[in-house]
């Protein structure tokens, strides 16, 4: 494996790393409880970071592979997380919500609605570049 | 100065699990185990370092943030159901629903 492609994936990881903590930073601000303030931080994080990789996917199909890597595991992984929303799953199921169940069932849909923001990112960008002039 | 500190940690150890998932990667058969795999494993550093109340930051933010991914999940189970492998594709969601919660769960009655 190309020690540049993993040198692009670390980089796009740390700079979407940070993107992510400033976007968790930021929704701290609306003093949301618990486990409510990391259902949408991973909401808007997941979501967005699964249709940045549909487009990605598209327009990065004849780009090379430090592009690729940069942009797509570097970038959109370090972006997103799952773990995070293993941390809502888990905090329900310890108790840290008296409502626990309705976390695993939006956790599921932010699942179901990434797929569905994935495809909306490769639709796009697809769409977009059959429109580009060549 | 202590945010420059946490957003430094969160950088590298960011970038670092990014690496170690995009290798991890690699590993898929019947299911993409290797993201499964790192999903689950990160999880379960969340759930020590939550526990032990020690570099929560650096270790939930930075090194289980990079190493986990949720994007990679969306692409492969997107691609099971364009191929229409829908059975693989409700695995693959049921397992990343599952999975990373139990080791989590694993972790912090562990510690």
């Amino acid at each position: 494996m190309a020690a540049k492609v993993l040198g692009a994936v670390f980089l796009g990881g740390a700079i979407g790393s940070i993107a992510r903590f400033l976007v968790t930073l930021g929704i701290s601000e609306l003093a949301l409880q618990d486990l409510s303030h990391e259902l949408v931080a991973t909401s808007i994080v997941n979501l967005a970071g699964a249709f940045w990789l549909g487009i990605v996917h598209v327009i990065g199909s004849s780009r090379s592979e430090i592009w690729k890597g940069f942009f797509g595991p570097g970038l959109a992984g370090g972006f997103t997380t799952m773990s995070g929303l293993a941390l809502i799953t888990a905090g329900a199921e310890l108790g840290l919500s008296s409502v626990g169940y309705l976390y695993w069932i939006a956790v599921a849909i932010q699942l179901v609605l990434g797929i569905f923001t994935y495809w909306l990112g490769t639709e796009l960008a697809s769409r977009r570049s059959k429109k580009a002039p060549n | 100065m202590e945010i420059l500190i946490s957003v430094a940690a969160v950088a590298v150890l960011g970038g670092a699990g990014s690496v170690l998932r995009h290798i991890a990667g690699f590993w898929s058969g019947a299911l993409p185990w290797g993201i499964l795999a790192v999903n689950s494993i990160a999880s379960f550093i969340v759930g020590l370092a939550v526990s032990s109340g020690e570099y929560e930051i650096a270790l939930v933010v930075g090194l289980a943030g990079g190493l986990s991914t949720f994007s990679t999940f969306a692409a492969q189970s997107y691609e099971y159901l364009k191929n229409q492998q829908r059975l693989k594709a409700i695995a693959n969601l049921v397992l990343n629903l599952a999975l990373p919660a139990l080791s989590l769960l694993t972790a912090v009655i562990w510690l």
